[in-house]
């Protein structure tokens, strides 16, 4: 039974966290607060990192990765920085903000004329102190980082997207970098086009969502953009070869919930101590204390009677299923039933997952190997507190191959596999966001952060500690 | 159409006297240094009581409704220069402590009462100012007083509206002006 | 009225509607015992039911000084006029339009009413004043493929359409109105066009002579020159592009034009001072409305203004309705003689159309203009910009010298509105450095040269757009000369932009008919009264109008147009001359050697009587006159409406 094991707490921000995301390219971390800096962190994985095979997670004992905070860039961003999206070539930073902007960020050119930065504070220090709590043993000797990004220099606000009336909510690239999008308050969903010279071109402008846009996630390699949305709506949108940028599908939420499905079997196959430790601290996170249900029964809650806001979206590593999270605290599968860029999407599963609005989704893969119909790991947060990771899997025939075609409507299964309840104290978490590399190393590595502005590192271990 | 206050004429109840929780009865320790109201910014004066509060889970300081009634009896309705004990928009037995949860129930002096978003969003500030970081609130408007009571129900819970409401600097002075009064807590009229 | 809730501040979402955004109510409550400039005179008449949206009592925020408010909110009745709104940035671009069915057929058919039955309330001063409708060709077109989608019967030729209403809105009982087209007006304001582009020319070299002697305190505006003719744009720009204001054309639009010539030059000759005309107008689009009320087209001599009223395409279609209009009906006005000339009823020259764009011709106009004072032959590339009709450049260049004459565009619609807005800051340096980080110039020029190196060969950055590619390896004379001019597009500045709002332009105006429904066309009685008078209808089937992209197989519900379909149509028809003869839109004609837009003897007059008016105005008034007939000012709505005004008021904090 795998669990979550926490590696990194480097130095909070002042106020808010609202996003973290990992640098595709570098060993970069990167963090944005509603105190208008974006902090850049330097991680490098252990030289074991590489995993026995593709999926499978370290042992808890295993050296750990290291992360260290290396530059706050003090943006002019007026307001909280919602969010924040690398570009694939990890060279670019999007930030988007309440102020209702977005920024695009690089890293000065290394000339050589900025000489004077180095040195200067928040250039990578091997010594640099971290802030780590609790029972984590941190240490900075560690002789396996020299993946870490020693060089870090200073990064310039290239150019500024304006256009939003209210705040921007998320930006996102999509999957070849050609195109950012964002999206705001005001109900719109703007795409832009990357141009050199660090210029933009705005090619759509989608005005149908009728609340505030919350979230919006690119397939993970078609030109196909989800936004979610205050209406309870998801929008599926592409560039319709026949005319412009418009929306093919408009998703709404219609399964009832079902309870959350732990798996039993696996403790019980191999009853180590490790295990049956690591299953009951998976079925202790994930389900209420006993305060918790008395609060619940005391207060009985009047639900909300408007259809739930959308907060949260993301792809499946393969591009067939879309996960969205919603206010009430569920998680939505939603598969595309055929091969086509628009071909339709329908709801497949809804499970219960957070006790209050779920606000995060990051999916990648690991875990079960695709031949054993393993659609990769889930990792979910929101206003409980609780970070949870989930096996997606989906059922596969005796030949390997996937059961369903997929024109019918796929099944797949949702199982926790490693569950924290108050990830970060007491504090709301806001983002979640999964290490990707192309090496395949750092598999399972997770960065989050929450509302008392901390930022922490996570790694889904195979077995407790 | 003509835009009036939108209720000119409402309700004043006399507040009722100070509350005197359980725990001040029993002469246990407060968490707020009542007289710290009257000398020190609110704001300030609360997170030094919620650092406190916070420390040790094993024994921190339980909150009842009473306390959290204090805590927002006080604060000015925006439209008049009462409070919002006067004018019942906040009572007692409409407040819910369980836990780590508040649950706060309030009560438009008039169903198309524009202003309850405002006086939510009051509410909230006061508690997430003043309640320690551990409490997760809920507001609801009281079933059956508010025409557009499941809209304004889902606005007054969604955390990224409250935080960005909580930057327009228009919107925060009105917000301030409300809750100036609110460290009086009961103690007398607001005007 | 649809609308008339919008102002209402009940609303519990926080999105950008007016209601939320809007605190002018309460901010003229201070203002309101000395009003004594123009601003005021557009009131909110508590009898008058199109006015209703806006009566506020003013609530006094905070709880400082509760017995005042009380006592005052009856004596204080704060007003919201168009002309507040302008001066507002509370809300941005066309959520101006929800407040403007204060400008509505209801008020003209009051008008009408009381010219037509003398009230005997003595309260009310009888209405004197002489009627003139000015009507924009967009909003004929649009007349004429709605009634022909209505009654399945070919397109009326504006021309005949406009006769029909002059002939229809002139009888003594409607008001005995005088009607004529802004397309007149329109010619004047593209020759002002030519002139000011000519003067910023002169002054970009140093030998601009101000002809009013400094009177106007008006300095030519550097390039581009951005057309202000779209109001929706001017208002995007004034509120959230104010750096670019000075880029903008100055010279009125075709209504503002329309506007002088009625109130000032008709009312001369007709004897009447410019209040005693009441003039309304028919556009295409709702922000016409607010261009109206712009205080440079107010009067404070006359307290008036040069445009009374603004129906849009629908609300004229509105009007007529209830007045009982049959645009199928023949009138002794059919057989009239498509006469340029001023006739007994037509004030001025009528549907003059210059080739070009059926949203004015602006960009055109100027490049027959550049073309026709070029000494040699010149020629013409266009480009689309991402294949969209929105987004053409126009580059128009000497072919032996590969000179670039002039270089302008065609930008249409909300998002290359955007693009031209990231450009145009980009040309000129106007409207940066307002972003969430500072770029060094220092090192924004390293930046430049570092890339300048990589992209030398490199096809065109900047545009995605379909300019004929350019082989990086290129070799031989031929693909090296074509580089070379390539290479001159590409660096060659933006001298004109032709700015519309809508996508499609004007024909495609928020005022337009919308497409026929099944509904609409079953519930309409077909009068057979009005004999049929088939049109050639140039290039579609008459018989029918072509089915929508969803319509199904069933008749009926076949009838429905995509808006797609239905903007084209009017576009067809825009270009519908007089006679049914079809007035090309004329960019074919331009490519290789441009020649001066259709210079027929309807032209030749207008320019005479043009050039007469133009004089007249100069006689009469001196150059400082003229230009204010011709010209207009924009000024920048500060970003932030509470700045400075101390007092927060609970309209402005709904969220």
């Amino acid at each position: 039974m795998p669990q979550l094991q926490l590696i990194a707490s480097p130095q909070s921000h002042a106020e808010p966290a609202w996003a973290v995301a990992f640098n595709p390219k570098r060993n970069l971390l990167a963090s944005c607060s509603t105190d208008k800096t974006v902090r850049l962190y330097s991680y490098s994985l252990p030289s074991s990192s590489k995993p026995v095979h593709q999926h499978a997670f370290p042992s808890a004992s295993s050296d750990k990765p290291v992360i260290h905070h290396v530059k706050t860039i003090e943006t002019e961003h007026k307001r909280t920085i919602r969010s924040l999206a690398w570009a694939p070539s990890g060279k670019t930073l999007a930030t988007g903000s309440f102020d209702s902007t977005v920024a695009i960020w690089e890293e000065l050119d290394g000339d050589g004329d900025e000489g004077e930065e180095e040195g200067q504070e928040g250039v990578y220090k091997p010594k640099a102190p971290t802030k780590v709590s609790g029972d984590v043993d941190m240490d900075d000797d560690d002789g396996d980082e020299g993946q870490g990004e020693r060089d870090v220099k200073e990064w310039e606000c290239v150019t500024t997207l304006e256009g939003h009336e209210s705040e921007c909510k998320t930006v996102g690239w999509s999957a070849d970098g050609a195109l950012l999008a964002s999206c705001s308050r005001d109900k719109s969903v703007w795409v832009w086009e990357v141009q050199p010279d660090s210029d933009f071109e705005c090619i759509a402008v989608l005005m149908e969502h009728s609340q505030d846009v919350k979230n919006l996630s690119w397939h993970p390699h078609e030109e196909i953009l989800a936004s979610a949305s205050y209406d309870s709506h998801i929008h599926m949108q592409w560039d319709d070869p026949d005319g412009d940028w418009c929306i093919f599908q408009k998703l709404h939420p219609k399964l009832p919930l079902s309870q959350i499905n732990i798996p039993r079997s696996d403790a019980a196959a191999s009853p180590s101590q490790g295990q049956i430790s690591a299953y009951n601290s998976l079925v202790t996170a994930l389900l209420p204390t006993p305060e918790e249900r008395e609060a619940e029964t005391y207060l009985n809650v009047p639900p909300l009677l408007e259809d739930e806001t959308v907060w949260s979206l993301a792809w499946s590593p393969c591009g067939r299923f879309l996960a969205s999270g919603g206010d009430l605290g569920g998680i939505r599968i939603w598969a595309r039933t055929g091969n086509n860029p628009d071909s339709p999407f329908v709801e497949i599963a809804h499970t219960a997952a957070h006790s209050r609005s779920c606000f995060t989704l990051a999916w990648a893969q690991g875990g079960t190997l695709l031949a054993a119909g393993g659609l990769g790991i889930l990792a979910s947060a929101g206003a409980d507190g609780k970070i949870i990771v989930w096996q997606i899997t989906t059922p596969v025939s005796a030949d390997g191959a996937e059961a369903d075609a997929p024109s019918k409507k796929p099944k797949v299964s949702i199982a926790p596999i490693a569950a924290i309840r108050e990830a970060h104290g007491v504090a709301d978490v806001n983002c979640v966001s999964w290490l990707q590399r192309e090496d395949g190393g750092g598999q399972g590595v997770l960065a989050s952060c929450a509302d008392d502005g901390s930022v922490k590192v996570w790694r889904v271990v195979a077995d407790a500690e | 159409m003509s835009r009036q206050l939108d209720n000119d004429n409402p309700t004043i109840f006399a507040p009722t006297a100070p509350a005197t929780s359980a725990r001040r009865k029993t002469g246990k320790a407060l968490l707020w240094d009542d007289r710290a109201d009257e000398f020190l910014d609110y704001d300030e004066e609360d997170r030094e009581g919620m650092g406190e509060a916070d420390v040790g889970r094993g024994e921190r300081e339980e909150i009842d409704a009473e306390e959290v009634f204090d805590l927002l009896r006080s604060i000015t309705d925006p439209e008049h220069p009462v409070s919002l004990e006067q004018l019942r928009v906040v009572n007692p037995d409409d407040i819910f402590v369980s836990g780590n949860r508040v649950l706060v129930y309030l009560t438009p002096t008039i169903p198309h009462c524009s202003m309850s978003t405002l006086i939510g969003l009051s509410l909230r500030v006061r508690l997430m100012r003043a309640l320690p970081p551990r409490f997760r609130v809920d507001i609801r408007i009281k079933e059956g007083t508010h025409q557009s009571e499941h809209a304004v129900n889902k606005q007054l819970n969604d955390k990224e509206r409250v935080q960005a409401a909580l930057e327009n600097q228009h919107l925060l002075q009105v917000v301030e002006g409300c809750l100036a009064t609110a460290g009086k807590r009961g103690r007398e009229p607001a005007a | 009225m649809a609308f008339s809730g919008a102002l209402t501040i009940t609303d519990l979402d926080d999105f950008l509607t007016p209601s939320q955004a809007c605190i002018i109510p309460v901010r003229n409550g201070k203002a309101q015992s000395d009003m004594t400039d123009g601003s005021t005179e557009i009131h909110i008449d508590s009898d008058n039911n199109y006015y209703e949206v806006s009566t506020y009592s003013t609530a006094v925020a905070g709880p400082s000084n509760p017995k005042a408010a009380l006592e005052k909110k009856a004596l204080e009745r704060a007003e919201i006029n168009l002309n507040d709104c302008l001066a507002c940035s509370g809300c941005i671009t066309s959520t101006e339009s929800l407040l403007i069915t204060l400008q509505s057929h209801l008020e003209v058919l009051t008008y009408i009413n009381s010219i037509s039955s003398p009230s005997i309330d003595e309260a009310t001063p009888p209405e004197t004043r002489r009627p003139f409708l000015s009507i924009s060709p967009q909003t004929l077109a649009s007349l004429s493929a709605y009634h022909s989608a209505l009654t399945s019967r070919p397109p009326l030729p504006l021309g005949l359409l406009l006769r029909r209403i002059r002939h229809f809105l002139s009888a003594k009982e409607r008001g005995s109105w005088t009607v004529g087209d802004t397309t007149f007006a329109r010619h004047l304001s593209l020759r002002e066009s030519v002139q000011e582009f000519e003067e910023r020319r002169a002054y970009a070299k140093g030998k601009w002579v101000d002809r009013t002697g400094g009177q106007g305190g008006y300095t030519p505006g550097p390039f581009p020159v951005l057309a202000s003719a779209c109001p929706g744009w001017v208002c995007y720009a004034e509120k959230a592009q104010g750096d670019l204001l000075p880029l903008m054309s100055s010279v009125r639009s075709s209504q503002g034009v329309a506007g002088a010539l009625v109130k000032q030059y008709w009312g001369e000759k007709a004897g009447l001072k410019p209040n005693e005309i009441y003039h309304v107008t028919a556009m295409p689009c709702y922000d016409k409305k607010l261009e109206a009320s712009r205080s440079d087209f107010y009067s404070e001599a006359h307290t008036t203004r040069d445009v009374d009223c603004v129906l849009t395409t629908g609300e004229l279609d509105l009007l007529l309705q209830d007045l009982g209009f049959n645009p199928y009906a023949p009138t002794p006005l059919d057989h009239f003689s498509p006469s340029s000339s001023a006739s007994a009823t037509a004030p001025w020259p009528d549907l003059l159309t210059p080739a070009g764009t059926s949203s004015g011709s602006y960009l055109h106009t100027l490049l027959a203009h550049i073309s026709a004072s070029h000494p040699r032959p010149s020629a013409l590339h266009t480009r689309k910009l991402r294949d969209s009709a929105d987004n053409e450049e126009y580059i128009l260049y000497d072919p032996d010298t590969n000179e670039v004459l002039f270089k302008g565009a065609k930008v249409y619609g909300f998002r290359n509105l955007q693009n031209l807005v990231r450009r145009v800051g980009k040309e000129t340096g106007l409207g940066r450095g307002k972003g969430a980080g500072k770029l060094g110039a220092a090192v924004a020029a390293r930046r430049k040269k570092a890339r300048a190196g990589a992209e030398s060969s490199a096809s065109t950055p900047g545009t995605g757009a379909t300019t004929p590619a350019s082989g990086t390896g290129a070799d031989g004379v031929e693909v090296g000369a074509e580089l070379e001019r390539l290479k001159r597009w590409e660096e060659k500045k933006m001298d004109y932009v032709e700015v519309m709002a809508c996508p499609s332009g004007c024909v495609n105006g928020g005022g337009q008919m919308k497409p026929v429904t099944p509904a609409a066309a079953a519930g309409m009685e077909v009068d057979e009264e009005g004999y049929p008078r088939p049109m050639p209808d140039p290039g579609t089937d008459t018989a029918k109008p072509k089915l929508g992209k969803e319509g199904g197989e069933d008749g009926e519900e076949g009838w429905r147009w995509s808006t797609k379909e239905w903007v084209q149509r009017v576009e067809e028809l825009y270009w519908v001359g007089e006679g049914g003869l079809l007035t090309p839109p004329g960019s074919p004609g331009l490519t290789g050697g441009v020649e001066k837009a259709r210079e027929g003897e309807a032209e030749v007059k207008a320019d005479e009587l043009a050039e007469r008016i133009c004089r007249d105005v100069e006689d009469t008034l001196g150059p400082q006159g003229r230009w204010e007939f011709l010209r207009t000012r924009f000024r920048k709505v500060e970003g932030d409406v509470l700045g400075g005004e101390g007092g927060v008021t609970l309209e402005a904090v709904t969220w």
